[in-house]
């Protein structure tokens, strides 16, 4: 079985050394946490060290603002282009969105725009075939594409995405709430989950958790997550 | 808990070997004879020196002690001057050392000779050498780095009553606990300056539970 290291130091040995070929993965957690950041990293130090082709799908943000985010990080995307590729579809889901102010829910003007997602990503991986993914966000994905039954279309996705024969990375918003769980999280082969905590009264730390992964004796501890001279980095939480 | 009382200056004099305070037999009983011969000594020169220099201050020598692999020392003491002597002294001595302190580094460097040895600020500043006061994790990981990847590593960890009014007792007492642990497992040394009047009675008790408390005079 192949892994992919997430090469956030100190976090693959948690992982117990890193991701399964071909899992779904979820990165979840509520706004502010670097879900985006973390996920493109992988991509990114994937094919810096690995020499892996990526993809990263942006539902929401644009490229250029995503890119200017990454390069104020210390990410060179030049110099991966040819292994990491940003799609950037926030433009087209702007015009989905149009198209569908004008129409009902459920109606076929809204239920085309998963099939285009799906059939865009199958022709981007034909043309570069790339091993790991990035969809940025699920709940955008299903705002645009109107998941009437959500556990049952996501269901469907998520083996979508397997069949795919990549790694995926979804990102994913999550409540305030640490008690509240969603129907991705049983879908998902793994899920990393990302908050912060305030410390001391005065201080606020990123934290990740990894709370499931499949197939992996993992640690389920709660490690404190920065970003430090150019590369995500994880330390024991005392 | 190991106690190591000080040897008079007068008593080490009389030593022709270098200076060992490991507890064993003979050097209990050099001690105890020491002892006497630096007290007929103090009795008969003392007075004197006294009344001829009133204004003379005691300059506190370091504490002899014998720094065991893979052990973690408690030094009470209001200020870290004494923790930095012996820091210095160790590393004069080919230990490879690392400091993580209150004092800012510009002040470690211009008042103790300690080398090349990387200085981490406590502090909350946001500068290339600070460290977060509550990102203890962060700290314990810089010490578990150092000490797994130096020979002969030795660790000044200052600041710990920064740390409890930063955090909170129950956290710098867990993380006092994995460092120790961390030192125990590498064979490093470590000394930490303690104010010990800075907590209650519990508060002393809970820090220095596992760590060799050196006893000298402040």
């Amino acid at each position: 079985m192949r892994f992919y290291k997430t090469y956030v130091q100190g976090f693959d040995e948690a992982l117990g050394g890193g991701i399964p070929k071909g899992h779904v993965i979820l990165v979840s957690g509520p706004p502010g946490t670097m879900k985006s950041s973390l996920a493109y990293s992988i991509l990114y130090q994937n094919a810096i060290r690995e020499d892996i082709k990526g993809a990263y799908l942006t539902l929401e943000q644009s490229k250029t603002s995503l890119e200017f985010q990454l390069s104020r990080m210390g990410m060179d995307m030049e110099r991966v282009e040819d292994r990491v590729q940003i799609q950037d579809l926030s433009r087209i889901r702007l015009g989905m969105e149009e198209l569908r102010g004008k129409a009902r829910f459920g109606t076929p003007a809204e239920r085309p725009w998963l099939d285009v997602l799906k059939r865009h990503i199958e022709d981007v991986k034909e043309g570069h075939p790339f091993e790991l993914l990035a969809l940025d966000s699920l709940p955008v994905l299903e705002i645009i594409s109107g998941l009437r039954e959500r556990r049952i279309n996501l269901f469907q996705f998520f083996g979508w995405l397997k069949g795919l024969g990549c790694t995926s990375f979804v990102i994913s918003e999550v409540s305030p709430d640490p008690n509240t769980v969603h129907d991705e999280d049983f879908l998902a082969d793994g899920l990393l989950y990302l908050t912060m905590e305030k410390v001391g009264g005065l201080d606020v730390y990123r934290r990740i958790r990894c709370v499931k992964m499949r197939g992996v004796n993992h640690s389920t501890g709660i490690y404190t997550l920065e970003f430090k001279e150019g590369g995500f980095k994880v330390s024991q939480v005392i | 808990m190991r106690v190591f009382p000080p040897l008079p200056p007068a008593v080490a004099a009389l030593h022709e070997a270098p200076p060992d305070t490991s507890v064993h037999g003979d050097v209990k009983a050099k001690r105890v004879l020491g002892g006497a011969v630096a007290l007929v000594i103090q009795f008969i020169f003392g007075r004197k020196k006294k009344s001829s220099s009133p204004s003379d201050h005691v300059i506190p020598t370091v504490p002899r002690i014998k720094m065991e692999p893979g052990s973690t020392y408690l030094l009470p003491t209001d200020k870290p001057d004494m923790a930095f002597k012996i820091f210095t002294k160790e590393v004069s001595n080919g230990a490879s050392g690392m400091i993580i302190t209150r004092l800012h580094p510009g002040e470690v460097k211009a008042r103790f000779s300690v080398g090349s040895s990387p200085i981490h600020w406590l502090s909350r500043a946001f500068t290339k050498e600070s460290m977060s006061p509550t990102n203890l994790g962060a700290v314990a990981e810089q010490i578990e780095g150092f000490v797994s990847k130096n020979n002969n590593p030795l660790v000044l960890l200052d600041g710990i009553e920064y740390l409890i009014v930063q955090n909170d007792l129950q956290k710098v007492v867990r993380f006092i606990s994995s460092v120790r642990d961390s030192v125990a497992l590498h064979s490093a040394r470590m000394v930490i300056p303690f104010n010990m009047q800075s907590v209650d009675e519990s508060g002393r008790a809970l820090i220095s539970r596992d760590l060799h408390v050196i006893k000298w005079n402040d």
